[in-house]
């Protein structure tokens, strides 16, 4: 197979001296190989200090993106060969903190994803919790959020949006999507909640439509036009007209002598593992609305 | 925690990542640049107060090449401005924006269609505008140059 050779320049950031520094790396690419193949191929044969995040390499866990050439890209679904060019800068993903090199920082944008409440709100909260009927959700229904739970919580777009670049406090495209992703579930009834948290300057009144964040986004949420369509519910709501309808009724009850489904599954094998008992603890606390 | 990552003021220009990216950026530039030639203009205008004298010297002060560009492209600006100002309060305010639909792979760009139309339309009434306003800068030159 034909080799061709490419030029990596990584941006690294030093954490000691609170700076870049450039370095170069010419690294042999084959047909097939990613961004982040050049740089496992530079840690294992060049230099093993090169820091860099990733984990999955199937676009599936969301840790890889970097700046490529100035673009927000994740580097594990992007092949060398179709940008087409002879030299790639490589950069940390922008609007986020630096840790070291090419990682960056993701507290801020976990934190605002956790802010939207990315769960079910349930009016019902013993039924959500200990339930005893099914959800009803039909295609049509499942189509308004798929859309939007498409996230792997990358950070492509908040890198790519202006309005992150000065106001850290703005809740960015992501968690604004996934915020919409909840709203229009039809099992969801914290809509009320929802709305307000969306309706701030630090909310959907921060975007101004640049929708960098639907380009970069890898798995095509188009966070702008969850925002667009957030911002359509507000307007409804603010002028008395109708938003989004009653959440749908729970399946009906089964026949009393017919055991529920859910409680079917049986009791979870014994911990193996030491401290898991503990973390599980903690995620139940984490999990159960009426700890919240 | 320092601040090392956000890209502040070059955050509103950098990363160029598509078409409508780049109209955020000009829409701010030409708002604040408009918003600059309002005063400017204010206190251009503002000379005639100071008597006749004044006002002719201002006005011959500003007759020379540079004022007559720097007019230009605030004609300019504001055709822009005026033409994409509509276009973002469309769709910024979701009044045309489109159902939700499943992504499919490669998941690339054609549940942006409706967004790419708009940005045609604003182009084709900027490029009317446009013309409109160098048409007439046109004739006015013909008729100079017949003089
Ligand atoms: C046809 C007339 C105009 C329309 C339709 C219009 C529309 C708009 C819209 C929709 C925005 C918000 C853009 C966003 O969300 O980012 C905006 C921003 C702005 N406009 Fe206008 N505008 C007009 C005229 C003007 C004039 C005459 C001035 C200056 C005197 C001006 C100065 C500004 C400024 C400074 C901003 C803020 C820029 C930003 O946030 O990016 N506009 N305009
Ligand atoms: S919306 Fe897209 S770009 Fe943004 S974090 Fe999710 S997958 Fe990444
Ligand atoms: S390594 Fe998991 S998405 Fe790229």
């Amino acid at each position: 197979m034909e080799e061709k050779k490419v030029i990596f320049r990584l941006r690294r950031y030093d954490p000691e001296t609170g700076g870049y520094r450039e370095d170069r790396y010419e690294v042999p690419v084959y047909r097939g190989m990613t961004v982040l193949d050049g740089l496992i191929w530079i840690k294992e044969n060049l230099d093993r200090t090169v820091s860099y995040r990733a984990s999955c390499r199937m676009g599936l866990c969301g840790s890889c993106g970097m700046t490529v050439n100035g673009r927000p890209t994740l580097t594990c679904e992007t092949q060398i060969l179709s940008l087409e060019r002879d030299e790639l800068t490589i950069e940390p993903l922008y609007n986020m903190e630096p840790v070291r090199d090419l990682v960056a920082d993701f507290h801020q944008f976990f934190k605002n994803q956790r802010a939207i409440k990315p769960y079910l709100i349930r009016r019902d909260i013993e039924e959500q919790v200990e339930p005893t009927r099914e959800y009803l959700q039909d295609p049509e229904e499942w189509n308004l959020y798929i859309q939007f739970a498409m996230c792997i919580t990358c950070g492509l777009c908040y890198s790519a949006c202006p309005t992150t670049a000065t106001n850290e406090k703005y809740l960015g495209p992501q968690a604004l999507a996934n915020l919409f992703r909840f709203y229009i579930d039809s099992r969801d009834e914290g809509w009320e909640e929802r709305l307000a948290i969306a309706d701030s300057l630090d909310g959907v009144w921060g975007c101004h439509l640049a929708t960098g964040c639907s380009e970069v986004c890898p798995k095509g949420v188009d966070p702008a036009l969850a925002i667009q369509l957030l911002r359509r519910e507000i307007l409804r709501k603010n002028l008395g007209r109708k938003t989004r309808r009653e959440a749908r009724p729970l399946a009906p009850l089964l026949p009393p002598e017919e055991e529920s489904p859910y409680r079917a599954f049986g009791e979870a094998p014994e911990f193996t593992v030491e401290g898991a008992e503990e973390a599980a603890e903690k995620f139940n606390i984490l999990h159960d609305p009426r700890k919240r | 925690m320092s601040k090392k990552g956000r890209k502040g003021i070059l955050g509103w220009i950098i990363p160029i990542t598509n078409i409508e990216r780049l109209l955020y950026s000009l829409h701010r530039i030409t708002g604040i640049g408009l918003t600059l030639y309002l005063f400017i203009h204010i206190y251009e205008t503002s000379m005639r107060a100071l008597g006749r004298e004044t006002w002719i010297s201002t006005s011959e002060f500003l007759d020379n090449p540079v004022f007559h560009i720097g007019l230009l492209l605030v004609v300019l600006a504001a055709i822009f401005h005026g033409a994409n100002g509509i276009r973002l309060i469309l769709q910024e305010l979701g009044l045309i924006a489109p159902k939700p639909t499943q992504p499919v792979y490669p998941y690339r760009k054609y549940h942006r269609e409706r967004r790419v139309y708009m940005v045609t339309i604003t182009m084709l009434i900027l490029g009317i505008g446009v013309a409109i306003f160098a048409l007439r800068d046109f004739l006015i030159l013909l008729e100079v140059l017949g003089k």
